[in-house]
């Protein structure tokens, strides 16, 4: 634990921070309450009827706007672990089906597709080589075939799974107050 | 599943949420094309059976637990066919260590055929002997080979049962009208005694 000469010093020095100088710095510092489309809350979209529907069944005939407003957050965090769960099935198909989320190249490199047309002769139509997929071609079983895309999409679905967790913490946090809300009341 | 189910006048019809038409598309099975919906049915009845949810946020709790339930038994038959899947690879690669001097594209030909042709099975089999090898060690290479994408498999598989022991304590202290605000967890110190927070920082 700091002591109270290291508090002191250290609140000296924050005095000396006067917070981004350069326009890089300024350009960076005026992103810093940026946030992604997938975290916002204020639109509910297509989803305004699911939500108030969840909204209604959750908090009753409350007017607790407290209440009301922990119900509403909850809604939308459920809802949007749905939306997660069906984009993970959605890229899963993809990858399923084309092997890669992303179009495959059909060269490495400019020097590599330079060296094929060069390769190609001039009378006669142009064919392009077909695309081969890095990690190979897909198992034809379709049980396999979806293990196989799981494996291609692990670091996609971490970073899915990593959103996953925090709207879970924030669903978990709202059904706990609420949960209490409810036994308060009884 | 450790929630012990009380016998109550209140149970709601298991699944309303998902009979609200405003709410049927969410509750609509997330499945897969290999995905038996016939298995997920029976793993969601179980799980509804068993927790019999008795309102609105234990419905949400246990449409959760489900998901969570079927992603796990999911990625736990995924794990076996990943391995099964690097079986081919992990010939090839064997054989490629064993005969050096080999054509690659022999190699590749034999590992191939490996799992289709009996003769061809025979021959691996031969030079795997040679060299004090069996065909188990075609299955030991392909779980060598698989290791990072189990070892990330099993990182969601120990989250999802962490996700699942935390929802049925949830639903325990819901019934019992235990739970506690969120801040609650912040202000028990690590060996359960009540603190200031200020302190605990």
């Amino acid at each position: 634990m700091a002591s109270q000469r290291q508090i002191a010093a250290n609140r000296k020095n924050a005095l000396k921070s006067t917070g981004p100088r350069t326009s890089t710095g300024k350009r960076r510092a005026s992103a810093n309450a940026y946030r992604h489309g997938l975290s916002s809350q204020t639109d509910d979209g297509d989803n305004f009827e699911a939500v108030e529907s969840l909204v209604r069944r959750i908090a009753g005939d409350t007017t607790d706007q407290d209440f009301l407003q922990r119900a509403r957050v909850a809604a939308r965090a459920h809802l949007d672990l749905a939306r997660i769960r069906q984009i993970k099935r959605d890229i899963i198909d993809r990858v399923t089906h084309f092997g890669a989320l992303d179009p495959l190249p059909l060269f490495r490199s400019l020097a590599a597709e330079m060296r094929y047309l060069k390769s190609q002769p001039f009378d006669q139509p142009l064919r392009w080589p077909e695309r081969v997929h890095p990690l190979g071609p897909m198992p034809s079983e379709e049980a396999e075939c979806e293990a196989e895309a799981v494996r291609r999409l692990l670091p996609e679905l971490r970073k899915l799974n990593r959103y996953e967790a925090r709207v879970h913490a924030m669903l978990d946090s709202e059904l706990r107050e609420l949960s209490l809300g409810m036994s308060n009341r009884m | 599943l450790i929630v012990a189910v009380q016998p109550c006048e209140r149970i709601t019809q298991l699944n309303e949420l998902a009979r609200d038409p405003d709410l049927a598309q969410l509750y609509q099975p997330t499945l897969l094309v290999s995905d038996s919906q016939r298995r997920y049915s029976s793993v969601r009845d179980a799980i509804l059976k068993q927790l019999q949810p008795r309102d609105v946020i234990e419905e949400m709790w246990a449409a959760e637990l489900i998901d969570g339930e079927w992603e796990t038994q999911r990625l736990r038959h995924f794990k076996s066919l990943i391995v099964t899947s690097a079986r081919r690879p992990a010939l090839q690669n064997l054989l490629m260590v064993l005969l050096e001097n080999q054509n690659s594209y022999d190699i590749e030909d034999l590992a191939q055929r490996f799992f289709t042709n009996k003769d061809v099975r025979r021959k691996v089999g031969a030079i795997l002997r040679s060299f004090g090898l069996s065909e188990s060690s075609i299955d030991a290479e392909a779980f060598r080979q698989s290791l990072g994408d189990l070892a990330e498999i099993n990182r969601r598989l120990a989250e999802l049962a962490s996700r699942r022991d935390k929802i049925l304590q949830r639903l325990e202290d819901h019934r019992a009208g235990l739970a506690t605000p969120t801040h609650f967890d912040q202000c028990v110190s690590s060996d359960g005694v009540f603190g200031d927070q200020n302190d605990a920082n």
